[in-house]
């Protein structure tokens, strides 16, 4: 189906901090599927807006949060599902030669796999890679699972194989959750969420982090003197800067 | 003095025989499993999905593994001179582990690959494992940009 559907749905409260909301799904070619669950999505929204009735927005929203903490795996997986397949149980039973029919659900995480080069051409194709004949996707996942977020990105230039097994979000959620295991699981979904889009790899991109697989060599703190205002303020930084190594 | 009714014979699909004591072998799930449901000391327990020469190999691990009074520095020399064989045999012996169900043995197995990625500059890695780099040279440009920083 390959269509384009303008869903524009709105909303009026009685609420005297909610006046309105908007929404606005645009769902472009993409299948029934996507499409329901964008309904459900609405729907989900409209039951919860209309159940929340009267109550502040404030206070409907502290209540989101809580139901997002206790299903974090699922919401997560909504903005990451172009990495991962939907279920489409119809398709994987019948079509036997798509490669979702052997990768899917082996080891309870989809893997996207990875077209060969020259898998369009008609002809039989045969990696030349030794290590791609003989590791099978999913091992080669594993082998990378265990490995350090370091060694992913050093990996990730080696081949396109490669480079999109890393791309699958799972190895960053854990690299994220083991680098930022003080604040706690559910505050680093709500990071998640609120500051990286969902994106575990960009949220280990971008987010300051300590590390730990190297020695701080050097420490040196100095005061600098800030910008006076008004005589009301006098602001002094003091910055300290780590010099590390690995 | 090790009485006969105590041994375990794994048939491989090759049709080779090995005899196993049976502490050793109930170890395994999936043997034990076998084991409990008939008693089979005196049949013969087939190994379709396994080949003689990779059942050699785990036997010599297992065998080591659950020797009495072997040090530790032993055994780890011991899964040095092991995992000394090349990438395809590392994969049927971790497909033999994986159809024992034998966690240890898959983790030192995919352990051993890891070793043999981790560190090693990129072109290493390519040559070691004999993968054809197909990125084209803007690509590979990107993809180093995007991945700089786990060269710091």
């Amino acid at each position: 189906m390959t269509s384009e559907l303008v869903f524009t749905i709105w909303v009026f409260v009685n609420s005297n901090s909610l006046v309105g909301i908007f929404l606005g799904f645009w769902v472009m070619e993409r299948d029934v599927y996507d499409l329901r669950r964008s309904c459900i999505l609405v729907l989900h929204h409209i039951v919860y807006r209309f159940a929340f009735n009267g109550t502040d927005i404030e206070h409907g929203r502290q209540d989101y949060t809580v139901e997002l903490a206790v299903e974090l795996e699922t919401a997560a997986r909504l903005r990451a599902s172009q990495f991962i397949f939907p279920q489409r149980p119809w398709l994987e039973q019948t079509n036997v030669n798509s490669p979702a029919y052997f990768l899917s659900d082996l080891y309870g995480i989809n893997v996207r796999p990875v077209a060969p080069f020259g898998s369009a051409s008609s002809k039989q194709f045969v990696d030349p890679a030794l290590i791609h004949r003989v590791l099978p996707d999913e091992l080669l996942f594993e082998i990378l699972s265990k490995t350090t977020p370091y060694t992913l990105g050093r990996a990730a230039c080696v081949c396109r194989k490669w480079r999109y097994t890393i791309r699958n979000p799972v190895f960053w959620r854990n690299a994220c959750l083991k680098a930022w295991q003080v604040s706690g699981l559910v505050e680093n979904y709500k990071v998640l969420q609120l500051k990286y889009d969902g994106s575990w790899r960009k949220m280990w991109l971008l987010r300051p982090r300590i590390r730990t697989d190297g020695i701080y060599v050097s420490r040196n703190t100095y005061i600098r003197a800030g910008v006076a205002e008004w005589k009301i303020t006098n602001p002094v930084h003091l910055v300290c800067v780590f010099l590390f190594s690995t | 003095m090790m009485s006969l009714g105590k041994l375990i014979t794994l048939k491989t699909n090759d049709n080779e025989e090995f005899k196993l004591d049976k502490t050793v072998a109930v170890k395994l799930e999936i043997i034990k499993n076998i084991v409990q449901d008939v008693d089979c000391t005196s049949n013969v327990i087939p190994l379709p999905n396994i080949d003689g020469k990779t059942m050699t190999k785990v036997v010599k691990y297992w065998k080591k593994h659950s020797e009495e009074g072997v040090t530790e520095v032993q055994l780890k020399n011991f899964d040095q001179d092991f995992l000394k064989m090349s990438h395809s045999e590392l994969h049927d012996v971790h497909l033999a582990a994986k159809y024992l169900d034998d966690n240890q043995l898959k983790e030192v197995i995919i352990q051993e690959f890891l070793d043999r990625i981790k560190g090693k500059p990129i072109e290493e890695i390519r040559e070691v494992f004999g993968i054809v780099n197909d990125y084209t040279p803007e690509e590979e440009e990107e993809v180093r940009r995007e991945n700089a920083w786990a060269f710091e």
